[in-house]
């Protein structure tokens, strides 16, 4: 019979507890969909790159290696890779040849292409409305569409690497035999070597390479941006799952202790009964137990189940950003395991304790309820008598309530971190479009040739040089760039505006950040191809937010690299240049580097919108289940406040006024929390990624942000006034009279 | 008139019952006397003191407050009412649990801008050395003194009574009375007292008496006796 109480009062004050049942059923259903999706993803993965000869680096010369030589002598796999970028309509293909060795084409769907054949990745082909078995007319020649492709070292398909998501309705990958492919290579600019293997002494392969055939460039597969992006966010994915969903369950099962003790406090005159009665202590916790069981289950059921549901959606949707291929789809028993049970061992332990509480005290007590004697000396807080009336009420009902107070601060300061993420994650892309690309990089075209150029040919074109370094003791890839000193396409400022005068280097503020490199310091410096080690002092941090970079002027750079006074390898230019596609590795337009971006940015869109309802519904629910908490346990001071003439708004400000300290002390708290991990994830995560965002938040961010989660505010403010307002002074009377 | 209730009729669904509290009543107050309104548990006093303290409404018929009708006022209106006019004491006190004795007061006189001095009232009342208890630590007759109090520091019109010595002995029961009384003197505010206990009544100046809704008697009492003179 007693069975009963649990779920009737859960109804009877429905609105905060259901609050807590969505927390958990919101904290369940985020752990299960985001780690049912990286496991998916990650075994997949690992089989994929496993199976199919994942390269250990690949680098490019200018002259034909002997292939078998080398394979010989350091025990490895070699195979040459052969490329070419075809323009179908406002899109480019890039194409490779089938390879046999190393980076393996994986056909998810349909058959490797034969002779007339050729098979595209999926993302590409779904964007695209392209099938299995549809012709693509290439250059004049009719090719199928065999089937559906994916690469080892193509896992993230961008057209540069310095692009910064995939975007398939304008670029993807394809293979094609290479008896095919010979018609459309008209010449080659340089040869592109994959390596499968590892070598112990690459320092001397790489000496060996330049010695013989001229190294170009060479990337292992830690800084290859294909590959690597996909890993980083596979690592990165995890752990964020873990405290996404931690913080909700530990906020809720805090949230869940407030309510009961207060709950059971208010029952005490029942629960006293039942004891006098002659019920044991056991068989009463029995029956209030049943709350944190029941809301467990409520929450925790449906949010696995709503995980594993959209998990399969939410790995379709989330591959095509990494392209990892999805085999088979497994069901990680653990994972759902974790994401029903874990809620329990946070609930009901908060549950017990909550209960505990009341039962360790005497029978006697317990029916007198003795928990109004507990307003000690301390609760007269006569340091308020200062304030008037209104306000002493309301810093009384935050001081005396401190644990709640700290469940609305953390909550929003939470809240805060996720809305900031998303606001300047957006902002950050639009920074790089509007304010880098048309401020900093003012060439359209950038070129960039196999070999070192002497003599500028072309008006408005401006020679450059550039030099991969590592940074000494990491892994981490530098891009060193000589310019001109009057340079009119990049033009460098401090971080107040003023232009950067470019005697000596100067480094990108995303290096500085990353490093905690300043103006003085030594940048130790090992050359990518030949390992010549370098160190230079920064005399300037450019407000430049793109890449692990830094700039000398040409002349300087040549003399420190002791390359040929007057030599360039690339021009920036403001005009199309009609240069021989022979004499390029490769060319980026600025037009289409923004239109990336801003491909980019529609589907960053749908993430941020994701981060936006997390963080509103976090910050609304938690502030209106207090509220909520607070309007019920109070429903006779109100209602008297009530009859003496007090007003609904007034009632409002006086019992959740103090909600507004804490929301602004939460907010103010989750900015300096969203420094600290956007500083973690710089410095640990993004270190060695050539690439980085400028994440530090700026003051629209915040004032955004701060609308945004104050709109939540308000809209829990406004249902806790309309509770208020539904509380009828004559019924709480009635009430107290029967 | 100050006061007057003109057909007044209230009723309340209970389950399947239908309970008239109130039919059409009809009655003229006048400012600084005392009432009584007499009648067993069920007569309708304090469904009248209620709907006269604007915190519940009649199916029908008007109570007209200083020539303003109260019965068409909103919620906003009539909280301003009761923030103007109205002061309230209760069988149980009512006081604010988690407020000291000082802070219930003030609570009151915050709403008021020509409100008493506190600490004269408390005095008054004779708390004002426990001004800084918690009700709790305080007996049945103290906080009904503190509720008297509060109900006067913002100096109203009216002051509603609903069995204020009801759960109160025989000696606190008087010294409320009594200040009750004194009140009417010293600041001439109407005092309208709901009770079941006859013995009041003699302390009033009229008397009303109500029975299963309806009004019976409404009489003046032409020689009402000192509060310290009334027994039970």
């Amino acid at each position: 019979m007693l069975k009963k109480i649990p779920l009737r009062i859960m109804w009877r004050d429905k609105s905060h507890f259901l609050g807590i049942i969505f927390l958990v059923l919101f904290a369940s259903f985020g752990y299960a969909l985001f780690s049912i999706l990286i496991t998916n993803i990650d075994t997949n993965y690992q089989n994929f790159v496993e199976k199919y000869n994942q390269e250990n680096f690949h680098f490019t010369t200018f002259f034909p290696i002997d292939i078998e030589a080398l394979e010989k002598k350091y025990n490895v796999l070699i195979e040459e890779k052969f490329t070419w970028d075809f323009q179908y309509g406002d899109k480019v293909i890039r194409f490779f040849n089938v390879t046999e060795k190393v980076n393996k084409p994986l056909i998810l769907e349909g058959s490797l292409p034969k002779i007339g054949e050729i098979a595209v990745d999926p993302n590409f082909a779904k964007t695209n409305k392209l099938k299995i078995g549809d012709v693509i007319n290439i250059n004049g020649m009719d090719f199928h569409i065999s089937g559906y492709v994916a690469l080892p070292d193509y896992i993230y398909i961008t057209k540069n690497e310095t692009d910064l998501l995939p975007d398939p309705l304008h670029f993807g990958i394809g293979i094609m035999n290479f008896e095919d492919m010979k018609k459309f290579l008209s010449s080659v600019a340089y040869r592109y070597y994959m390596v499968r293997g590892s070598i112990s002494d690459l320092d001397s392969f790489k000496t060996e390479l330049n010695s013989k055939y001229t190294l170009l460039s060479f990337v292992e597969k830690d800084e290859n941006f294909r590959i690597i992006v996909t890993e980083m966010k596979m690592k990165s994915a995890r752990p964020m799952s873990f405290v996404i969903a931690g913080t909700i369950l530990i906020i809720s099962s805090i949230l869940l202790f407030i309510v009961l003790r207060r709950l059971i406090n208010s029952m005490h005159a029942e629960i006293g009964t039942l004891y006098a009665l002659g019920y044991s202590s056991k068989e009463i916790v029995s029956v209030y137990i049943l709350f944190p069981i029941y809301i467990w289950l409520m929450g925790a059921i449906p949010g696995s189940a709503l995980g594993y549901a959209l998990s399969g959606p939410f790995t379709d949707f989330y591959v095509s950003f990494i392209s990892v291929p999805v085999v088979e789809k497994f069901i990680p028993v653990k994972d759902l395991f974790i994401a029903l049970f874990v809620p329990a061992l946070f609930m009901i332990p908060s549950g017990y304790i909550a209960i505990r509480d009341l039962l360790k005290k005497r029978v006697v007590e317990i029916i007198r309820g003795e928990s109004e004697k507990s307003f000690k000396t301390r609760f007269r807080m006569k340091f308020l008598d200062r304030f008037s009336f209104k306000r002493r009420i309301m810093l009384k009902q935050g001081l005396l309530h401190p644990s709640r107070e700290l469940v609305l601060i953390v909550g929003v300061a939470f809240a805060t971190l996720i809305i900031l993420y998303g606001v300047v994650a957006k902002s950050a892309l639009s920074y790089l479009v509007e304010d880098t690309f048309k401020n900093i990089f003012k060439y359209n075209y950038m070129y960039i040739f196999n070999y070192y150029e002497k003599e500028n040919k072309y008006l408005n074109a401006e020679p450059f040089n550039m030099l991969s370094f590592y940074l000494k003791g990491t892994k981490s890839k530098v891009v060193i760039y000589g310019i001109l000193k009057d340079s009119q396409m990049i033009i460098l400022k401090d971080n107040k505006g003023n232009k950067i005068n470019l005697e000596g280097l100067v480094i990108s503020q995303s290096l500085a950040d990353k490093f905690n490199l300043k103006v003085g310091d030594v940048l130790n410096l090992v050359n990518n191809i030949n390992g010549k080690e370098y160190s230079l002092k920064i005399i300037g941090i450019a407000d430049l937010y793109v890449g692990n970079s830094g700039y000398m002027n040409l002349e300087e750079f040549n003399k420190t690299f002791d390359l040929e006074e007057g030599s360039f390898i690339g021009l920036y230019s403001l005009d199309k240049l009609d240069v021989p596609k022979e004499n390029l590795v490769t060319y980026m337009s600025k037009e289409d580097a923004i239109k990336v971006f801003r491909d980019s940015a529609q589907s960053i869109d749908q993430m941020l919108q994701v981060m936006y309802l997390i963080s509103f519904f976090l910050a609304f629910t938690i502030i209106y289940v207090l509220a909520s908490l607070v309007i019920t346990e109070n429903r006779k001071p109100l209602a008297i406040f009530k009859i003496l003439g007090f007003r609904d708004g007034e009632l409002s400000s006086m019992f959740l006024g103090f909600n507004n300290f804490s929301f602004m002390i939460g907010f103010l708290l989750g900015i300096p929390l969203y420094n600290m991990l956007i500083g973690y994830l710089i410095k640990e995560v993004l270190r060695d990624v050539d690439f980085s965002f400028k994440m530090q938040a700026q003051f629209k961010d915040v004032i955004f942000s701060f609308v945004y989660l104050f709109a939540a505010f308000l809209l829990s403010r406004y249902l806790g006034r309309r509770k208020i307002k539904s509380i009828s002074p004559a019924v709480i009377l009635k009430e107290q009279s029967e | 008139m100050f006061i007057q209730i003109k057909d007044l009729s209230k009723s309340y669904q209970v389950g399947l019952t239908k309970i008239n509290a109130l039919k059409r009543v009809s009655m003229d107050l006048e400012k600084g006397k005392i009432y009584v309104i007499l009648g067993p548990s069920g007569s309708g006093k304090t469904t009248l003191l209620n709907i006269l303290g604007g915190i519940d409404k009649p199916d029908e018929g008007k109570v007209i407050v200083e020539e303003e009708d109260i019965t068409n006022y909103g919620d906003k209106e009539l909280t301003n009412y009761r923030r103007r006019k109205l002061g309230f004491i209760f069988q149980f006190y009512n006081l604010v649990n988690s407020l000291t004795v000082l802070e219930n007061v003030l609570s009151t006189k915050y709403l008021s801008e020509d409100g008493l001095d506190p600490k004269e009232v408390l005095e008054i009342v004779g708390m004002w050395e426990h001004k800084d208890k918690f009700p709790f630590e305080l007996s049945g007759g103290e906080q009904q003194r503190v509720a008297i109090a509060r109900a006067v520091v913002k100096n109203p019109a009216i002051i509603l009574c609903d069995e204020p010595t009801g759960a109160l002995d025989f000696e606190n029961a008087k010294r409320v009375l009594k200040l009750l009384e004194d009140i009417n003197k010293r600041y001439g505010t109407t005092i309208i007292i709901a009770t079941h206990n006859t013995a009041i009544a003699k302390m009033s100046h009229k008397i009303i008496r109500l029975r299963s809704g309806e009004l019976v008697e409404y009489q003046d009492n032409p020689s009402p006796v000192p509060a310290e003179e009334v027994v039970w």
